[in-house]
């Protein structure tokens, strides 16, 4: 990696959740406008009047702590009645530890990326964007026209899966995965 | 072919070539592209990437497991 420059202070994350924000208005989903409003603002704030203010993530996301709680959240949420309380209270809970152990130290002037990463990373938005354009499009023309069943977004075709006690065994299996990879990876 | 039809096989395609793309990557000896978990780990000392990352994730599991997905 080059060692020069630094990224813009506003990320392109804030542009997605905006977007997203913007897309549940249009659904009348009212939980996931707060959630995404609220997750625009902390991007916002984290990389402009909080953008000094340090947590030690590293330090706890180095030690066993997330490995134990990993596994406790597993046994809880693989087991238990999905939409219920109980799953409710465990992510409000969940919500505030992992933006801190995801916040780090104040952000440097990091290493840029060279050509063949800034490929890499365009291709991959590229896929990404395409895959929400379809999932945006098909809620879109599903409330528009049809209903879902005409027009699926991959919840609602998920979903069924879910309802079986393996379906939501292994999406909590692999959803946990997924961010014990982001945390110790954001923490090395 | 009907619109559901339709759908699911663009949802298919895209994962399809997602896969072929992390495929042909993953070894990391490409002349063009790097593998994704080499960019991800790059990426991830970004504290905007690292928490817009990790905020979708937790968005995930509340939307599957907490929230009840409408119907219409």
């Amino acid at each position: 990696m080059e060692q020069k420059g630094s990224r813009p202070t506003l990320s392109l994350w804030v542009v997605a959740f905006a977007l997203c924000s913007a897309l549940q208005v249009f659904r009348g989903s009212v939980g996931d406008e707060i959630i995404f409003f609220t997750g625009t603002t902390v991007l916002v704030l984290s990389t402009t009047l909080l953008r000094n203010n340090e947590f030690p993530s590293r330090f706890i996301v180095t030690e066993r702590h997330v490995e134990w709680s990993g596994l406790v959240l597993m046994i809880a949420l693989a087991f238990t009645a999905r939409h219920s309380l109980f799953d409710l209270g465990i992510f409000v809970l969940l919500a505030p530890i992992v933006i801190a152990l995801a916040w780090g130290s104040k952000p440097k002037p990091k290493p840029m990326l060279t050509k063949r990463d800034r490929t890499t990373r365009f291709v991959w938005s590229a896929w990404a964007i395409a895959m929400c354009l379809w999932e945006f499009g098909a809620n879109i023309l599903g409330q528009l026209f049809g209903g879902d069943k005409a027009f699926p977004t991959i919840s609602v075709l998920v979903d069924p899966l879910l309802d079986q006690q393996v379906g939501q065994a292994g999406f909590v299996v692999v959803w946990l995965a997924l961010g014990f990879y982001l945390l110790k990876s954001g923490a090395k | 072919m009907n619109t559901h039809a339709l759908t699911v096989g663009g949802y298919l395609v895209i994962l399809a070539i997602g896969f072929v793309l992390w495929f042909i990557t993953r070894k990391n000896d490409g002349k063009h592209l790097t593998d994704l978990s080499s960019l991800l780990k790059h990426l991830l000392q970004f504290r905007g990437t690292r928490l817009g990352m990790v905020m979708f994730w937790w968005w995930l599991g509340w939307h599957f497991l907490v929230s009840v997905i409408n119907r219409h």
